[in-house]
């Protein structure tokens, strides 16, 4: 007869004593050592671990995939916010500097004074971009948080 | 020379990448894929059981991460594989929704006919019987086995990758294994043993 605690462990936490917690591994070992039973329980749980590795899709990932995949990322890689800032405020400083007419002048201080404005709300606390979208959120209802902690 | 490099990029933390990244480094942000890539798309590949998706999935989720790289705060608490993973996974079900995971049987069935034809049409039967038992798990129960059982994380990192509790992740783990067991018995499979 196996404890119900170390049933209930089995299936929670595997047949890999290591990844079970302290108390319940030294349990766990105790129950080895007396237990016919628990050694057959937990060599089951070993060979139900084996088939479920076994059936690990990632072990269709390979190299080829990881090269196919970082290449993608690092060809389609937006400019950095840096790069994007200095692209569009050379020409407004530019535009600001004298010799350029007043009408030019103003415009770039208004696009300026707009980007000021932006900054600013970008500051602003923004939502969790790591939640899934509105959809996936009302379809498993409180079951995702805000953010990390 | 080669050994000392590699050390050198094993001691960059990961906060310390991100900060560059933030900063629009292309060469941090490879080092930073290049040390998290495996672990993002396989823990993608067993969410969406389709090749070519799981590979979207890491692109996207990477992208992701150079984009909003200047939000991550380094406090010494939260971890950036955690974060990533939680990335994978909630673009994981959204895609889900739009196509549901894929069992092998529904994919390529070309068998080979070559000399070892046999042994590895034997090989990809016990394989489909094996991918079949996580294609029918609900989506949150894959996602407990795939990080716990399959993947490296613990129950609080699971549960704070699927924005649930450790209890939680817990109870899906044992209903996991469970339908997992009761799967693989009505194959007649009860070990590694069954299938070689």
């Amino acid at each position: 007869m196996i404890p119900t605690r170390l049933d209930l462990a089995l299936d929670r936490y595997g047949s890999d004593l290591t990844r079970w917690p302290p108390d319940l591994a030294a349990e766990a070992e105790a129950e080895l050592a007396r237990s016919e039973a628990f050694r057959k329980a937990l060599a089951r749980e070993n060979g139900f671990d084996a088939l479920l590795r076994a059936a690990d899709p990632a072990r269709r990932v390979d190299t080829a995939a990881l090269v196919r995949v970082q290449a993608m990322v690092m060809a389609n890689l937006p400019p950095a916010r840096r790069d994007r800032t200095a692209g569009w405020l050379g020409p407004l400083v530019e535009a600001l500097s004298p010799g350029w007419g007043w009408q030019r002048s103003l415009a770039a201080m208004l696009v300026l004074a707009a980007m000021l404005g932006m900054a600013a709300g970008s500051a602003m606390p923004v939502p969790d971009w790591t939640a899934p979208s509105a959809g996936a959120t009302l379809a498993s209802k409180s079951f995702y948080r805000g953010d990390l902690q | 020379m080669q050994g000392n490099r590699l050390g050198a990029f094993d001691q960059v933390s990961d906060d310390a990448l991100l900060a560059a990244v933030a900063q629009g480094d292309r060469e941090k942000f490879a080092m930073l894929m290049q040390r998290h890539l495996p672990a993002a798309l396989a823990l993608a590949s067993r969410m969406s059981g389709r090749p070519e998706d799981a590979e979207e999935i890491a692109q996207d989720a990477f992208l992701k991460v150079w984009v909003h790289a200047a939000r991550w705060q380094a406090d010494g608490q939260a971890r950036f594989p955690t974060w990533l993973y939680r990335v994978v996974y909630n673009l994981s079900i959204d895609r889900k929704r739009l196509k549901p995971f894929v069992a092998l049987e529904e994919e390529d069935d070309t068998v080979d006919t070559g000399p070892d034809g046999a042994e590895i049409f034997e090989r990809g039967e016990a394989e489909r019987v094996l991918h079949g038992g996580l294609a029918s798990l609900p989506d949150r129960q894959r996602a407990a086995v795939s990080l716990c059982y399959l993947g490296e994380a613990s129950m609080a990192e699971a549960a704070e990758i699927m924005g649930l509790s450790v209890s939680a992740v817990e109870s899906l783990l044992v209903r996991g294994r469970r339908a997992l067991k009761a799967h693989f018995h009505a194959q007649g499979l009860n070990s590694l043993g069954d299938i070689l």
